[in-house]
């Protein structure tokens, strides 16, 4: 049946011969999803702390990586990429994924300095506390770090605004809801009106795990399944966000938000 | 000179009334109606009492004055003190003694009591002549004669002709001063008659050299005429204006002020102006009486030109308006003019594909038997300029090639940009409602055939066309490019061959060549490469990241690898290939293109068939001191070059105006600079002038050579030229690479003077009724009864006062009339 649409829309638009043509072609594209590795969006996982610790939810990133695949026109690369503030290859990966449920120390200057050279030329990071606290040891280690990387005068972290292009760079969004709902909002970095960094409290890659069989690994709270699609929505937007950055604050697209979201443009 | 106190049809009326009341009256007492006949008798004898006073004041004046005939003008003067208001008494009493006198006699016989009352009157009135002491002031006085201006148009209308046999407006207006010596000589006797043309100037003249007079001036001021009249004559004696001009003013009198202000400004001429209209009705004519275009426009932005055509004294008919560019027709309509004279405004809408300097024209065919045939055609410029330059970006994917480049265009001000990226596509898993996505329907038609040509450059990155209904558009992207756009096809997955590009229109405007469906071998190469620059890449603007060679090598090698490639057939031949791979090799067994740029009509377009370019900048920064800025010049390069900056040209020929008027001086200014865009001292420049509006068959009025200083620049003068288009071309070698710029302006027909040639006679009758004057019109000959104001400036050399009130026989007539009345009075029984 969906071939038989695709086909007559393609009639619509194509005379005999571009059909031949294109139908030729349109299996040889579809074979190529992406013309190399390099080219595929990989999350990069940073490597912050002692052990294992900035891995709480080991399978977290590679359901993320499935949904984004399957959600979005994005062509991803399931695996992350684990990588070290000094490693070469920081650059490789430009949006990066830093978890943690417990606190830790702040890194080398050198690796303070790459990691403000990776967000200042073009690097996302986005911070996700799995401790279940707004206010535990990972917290308070993000902060210094953050600070750390961007000292006074330039501001640390502060609340996004609802209206942050963040929450539509996909889905329409209210809040970063998580496995948790504890942290009623997003918390960034901003540099040159973009956001560098961004940190969830609520713990992101708890409601994104997954096991082997396809067994969630945590229960999402209160909201439960409806609560885990949301976080997952979450997840998109944030690589939307810093795949397209302010893409979907162009003004083409502000009426259809508008509209969506029920709201009505100031005369 | 004698003394008068009516006029001669006063004298006639007054003789005629006498004779008539006399014989009526006689009739109607023979009939016996007495009391009619005595008050027709009374009125009889005031007539003729009128007369006699007059001859009676004539006669006193000419016996009491001697030599009256040296005197030539003479006024009435009163000697009392009491001046009007005792002729305004005076009067009044003796109607009151009359009234009186008439109350009186109630109950006489009516003629009886007609000639109490008469003689009642008359003596009161000679009382009153007693009692205002008039005389008569007699003077021997010389006048000096004032000015008449006589302004006769001799602007390049009035050598028109109505008819082919017929005169033209000048010979009217000659024949008119030789047809009207009479009336001239007349007007002389009491002014002086000064000769001026006018048309955009005015100058003093003289009947003969107005004989020859050609009539060529660029436009008719008429306004400014008259001020330059009052000026002239400001303290001055003016007795008069007369006004000898077609009425076809440049722009209505009125152009730069209201109706009001017009009607002030001829009140403060304090003169009469006469006018004659030196034209007449049947002029045949069709023109482009006005054109109205902006100076500057926007590159490929939508340009409104409207023009009016004026058509007079043709039959009515459709007429093709066309709008044409370099000599060759850009647009056409087919206008319906009415009969008769009347105004039709036709509007065309162009969009200029390239910055620069545009000579449009619009013309209108010649009608059999026109009048003039340089009106039917106008030509103006427009400068074209840009605003910012419009990029869209259509992305089938989100990817950080996609997210580096849009980084770099928003934070470009120059840049106005347009994204469109594919968010999600039918392969997609869509769980969730519509409403909870931000996703929005990609605008196609917009995009790719209503806004097409306002982008100045497009930008296919990574993006496969075939799922998106984009078929149709295809063609339009060709053209778009055809006419001066801009293309760069960016690569993946999704782009060249793989995005299903070739047999299609958009193929033909890329500047290199596709893997048809049934060539065998792969059409992506996944691997990490270095790409090499080839020798015109090393100093081209897009890939020149370094002035100097050597450092722009040195700078590429630098940069981290690339990653993976699209396969490509080879590039086209006449295509310039940038950058190649270092080990892939086409089946030509050329190296494999990477970056390619080529020119497609009056457009470019830009290949690069890979989608990692993003690693110049974000990857490069990892390196400390290096902060990925040859990512941003490279594409600010490729822009620059895609749209065509004039920037980037070598060689600069500007004239110093875009309009001149005929034989007025042009500069030209050349500026030549080397590859390194520094100042090419002493470098030789060729410069050809060429006259006309299309480049292909353009006469060549000059060619030279100069040599530019040490700033490379240079300054070239042209002269004497006539109206027209003219194009100053230039030719210079840059390191063996021939350079070409071109400059265009316009020498424009003097004035707007033959855009509207009919006559206007409601202009000329508008300025005689504001000014008090007479419009004559359509004559052949000036009246000698023209109005104009006496000369002011009298000489007084004699004078006598004549009295009329002390003669003994005013008082014997007096002393008479009182005592024919007393007697009367007695004889009927008063007292």
């Amino acid at each position: 049946m969906r071939a038989t649409l695709t086909h007559a829309t393609l009639s619509c638009v194509l005379n005999r011969r571009e059909l031949l043509v294109a139908g030729a072609l349109f299996a040889l594209s579809r074979r190529a999803l992406a013309i190399g590795p390099g080219s595929k969006f990989r999350f990069g996982q940073l490597a912050l702390g002692t052990g294992s610790s900035w891995n709480p939810r080991p399978t977290a990133l590679k359901r993320m990586a499935w949904e984004l695949e399957k959600r979005t026109s994005v062509d991803v690369e399931l695996d992350p990429a684990v990588v070290s503030p000094t490693d070469g290859n920081l650059h490789e990966t430009p949006l990066l994924y830093l978890a943690g449920d417990r606190g830790f120390d702040l890194p080398s200057t050198s690796a303070i300095e790459a990691l403000r050279r990776f967000l200042t030329f073009g690097g996302f990071l986005l911070i996700d506390s799995a401790e279940g606290s707004t206010d535990g040891a990972f917290d308070g280690s993000v902060r210094k770090l953050v600070t750390a990387i961007f000292p006074a005068p330039d501001k640390g972290l502060e609340v996004v605004a609802p209206d942050h292009v963040i929450y539509k760079s996909f889905y329409l969004l209210d809040k970063p809801l998580g496995r948790l709902a504890i942290a009623p909002a997003l918390e960034a970095v901003t540099r040159d009106d973009r956001l560098v960094c961004a940190y969830v409290a609520n713990d992101l890659g708890g409601a994104w795990a997954r096991d082997d069989f396809g067994n969630y690994d945590y229960p999402c709270e209160p909201g439960g399944e409806r609560q885990r699609e949301l976080a997952f929505r979450v997840g998109v937007n944030i690589v939307m966000y810093a795949l397209c950055l302010d893409y979907k604050s162009d003004q083409v697209h502000v009426p259809f938000i508008m509209k969506r979201r029920r709201w009505k443009p100031e005369d | 000179m004698s003394i008068s106190i009516f006029g001669w049809h006063a004298r006639y009326a007054l003789a005629a009334c006498c004779v008539l009341l006399a014989i009526a009256a006689a009739i109607f007492v023979r009939r016996g109606r007495s009391r009619i006949g005595a008050a027709l008798a009374v009125a009889a004898l005031a007539a003729g009492g009128a007369l006699a006073g007059e001859a009676l004041v004539a006669l006193t004046v000419r016996l009491a004055a001697h030599g009256t005939n040296d005197f030539n003008e003479y006024r009435w003067v009163f000697l009392s003190p009491w001046g009007r208001l005792g002729l305004y008494l005076g009067g009044a009493a003796v109607v009151g003694i009359a009234l009186l006198s008439w109350r009186a006699t109630r109950g006489t016989p009516a003629w009886r009591r007609a000639l109490l009352v008469g003689l009642r009157g008359a003596a009161a009135l000679a009382a009153m002549v007693l009692f205002l002491e008039p005389a008569v002031e007699l003077r021997q006085v010389a006048r000096e004669p004032n000015r008449i201006a006589m302004l006769i148009d001799d602007s390049k209308s009035m050598s028109l002709a109505e008819s082919p046999q017929g005169p033209t407006r000048i010979e009217r207006a000659r024949r008119l001063l030789a047809n009207s010596k009479d009336a001239l000589a007349e007007w002389q006797r009491d002014h002086q008659i000064d000769y001026y043309t006018f048309s955009d100037i005015v100058a003093a003249t003289t009947p003969t050299a107005l004989a020859a007079d050609p009539a060529q001036g660029k436009s008719t001021l008429i306004r400014k005429a008259l001020e330059f009249v009052r000026g002239r004559y400001e303290g001055r004696d003016l007795a008069g204006i007369v006004l000898v001009s077609d009425g076809a003013a440049t722009g209505s009198f009125d152009e730069d002020s209201g109706d009001g202000a017009v009607r002030d400004f001829l009140r403060s001429l304090d003169t009469r102006v006469h006018t004659v209209w030196a034209a007449r009705d049947g002029l045949r004519d069709r023109a482009i009486a006005k054109v109205m275009a902006d100076e500057f426009a926007f590159v490929r932005t939508v340009v409104r030109i409207e023009a009016v055509i004026h058509t007079t004294g043709l039959p009515a008919g459709q007429v093709p308006v066309t709008l044409s560019t370099d000599g060759q027709p850009l647009r056409q309509k087919i206008v319906e003019l009415p009969a008769g004279e009347h105004d039709v405004t036709v509007s065309f809408e162009v969009t200029p594909p390239r910055v620069g300097r545009y000579v449009y024209e619009i013309s209108v065919p010649v009608a059999p038997g026109e009048a003039v045939t340089s009106n039917n055609t106008r030509s103006f410029i427009i400068r074209v300029i840009r605003d910012k330059i419009r990029v869209l970006q259509v992305s089938g994917q989100p990817s950080w090639d996609v997210r580096a480049l849009r980084q770099m265009l928003k934070s470009n001000t120059n840049v106005d940009l347009i994204s469109f990226f594919i968010l999600r596509t039918q392969d997609d898993i869509s769980l969730v409602p519509n409403d909870e996505m931000s996703l929005i329907p990609f605008p196609t038609r917009e995009l790719f055939e209503d806004q097409l040509p306002s982008f100045d450059v497009i930008i296919l990155q990574n993006f496969e066309y075939l799922p998106y209904g984009i078929g149709d558009y295809l063609e339009n992207i060709r053209s778009y490019v055809e006419g001066g756009g801009a293309l760069v096809m960016l690569g993946g997955a999704q782009s060249f061959t793989s995005g299903g590009y070739y047999g299609t229109p958009v193929a033909a405007a890329l500047p290199v060549d596709l893997y048809g469906p049934f060539d065998s071998g792969p059409v992506l190469d996944t691997q990490k490469f270095s790409p090499q620059l080839t020798d015109a890449g090393i100093s081209h603007p897009v890939t020149a990241l370094r002035y100097a060679a050597d450092d722009n090598k040195a700078a590429w090698k630098q940069l981290p690898p690339l990653e993976g490639v699209n396969l490509v057939a080879g590039a086209k031949p006449d295509a310039t290939v940038l950058a190649v791979h270092p080990t892939l090799r086409t089946k030509a067994g050329k190296p494999m293109p990477v970056i390619v740029a080529g020119e497609y009509g009056k457009g470019r377009s830009l290949a690069v068939t890979t989608d990692s370019l993003w690693r110049y900048g974000f990857v490069a920064a990892a390196r400390p001191g290096d902060d990925g800025r040859q990512y941003t010049e490279l594409w600010e390069n490729a822009i620059r070059w895609l749209i065509q900056d004039p920037d980037l040209r070598n060689l600069h020929v500007d004239s110093d105006a875009v309009e001149y008027l005929p034989g007025a001086p042009v500069h030209v200014a050349i500026r030549l600079l080397g590859r390194d865009y520094q100042p090419l001292a002493g470098g030789e420049v060729s410069l050809s002038v060429e006259r006309g509006a299309d480049p292909n068959h353009a006469d060549k009025l000059q060619a030279t050579k100069l040599k530019v200083g040490s700033d490379g620049t240079s300054v070239f003068e042209l002269g004497g030229l006539t109206a027209g288009v003219y194009r100053v071309v230039g030719h210079a070698q840059i390191a063996g690479h021939d350079v070409t710029a071109t400059d265009i302006f316009l020498v424009r027909e003097n004035g707007t003077e033959l855009d509207r040639p009919v006559g206007d006679q409601a202009t000329l009758e508008a300025i005689a009724a504001a000014t008090g004057g007479r419009a004559l019109g359509a004559v052949d000959e000036l009246p000698d009864d023209l109005a104009f104001d006496p000369p002011r400036i009298v000489r007084v050399d004699r004078r006598t006062d004549v009295e009329l009130w002390s003669r003994p026989s005013l008082l014997v007539l007096l002393v008479g009339l009182l005592g024919l009345e007393w007697l009367l009075r007695q004889r009927s029984g008063y007292l």
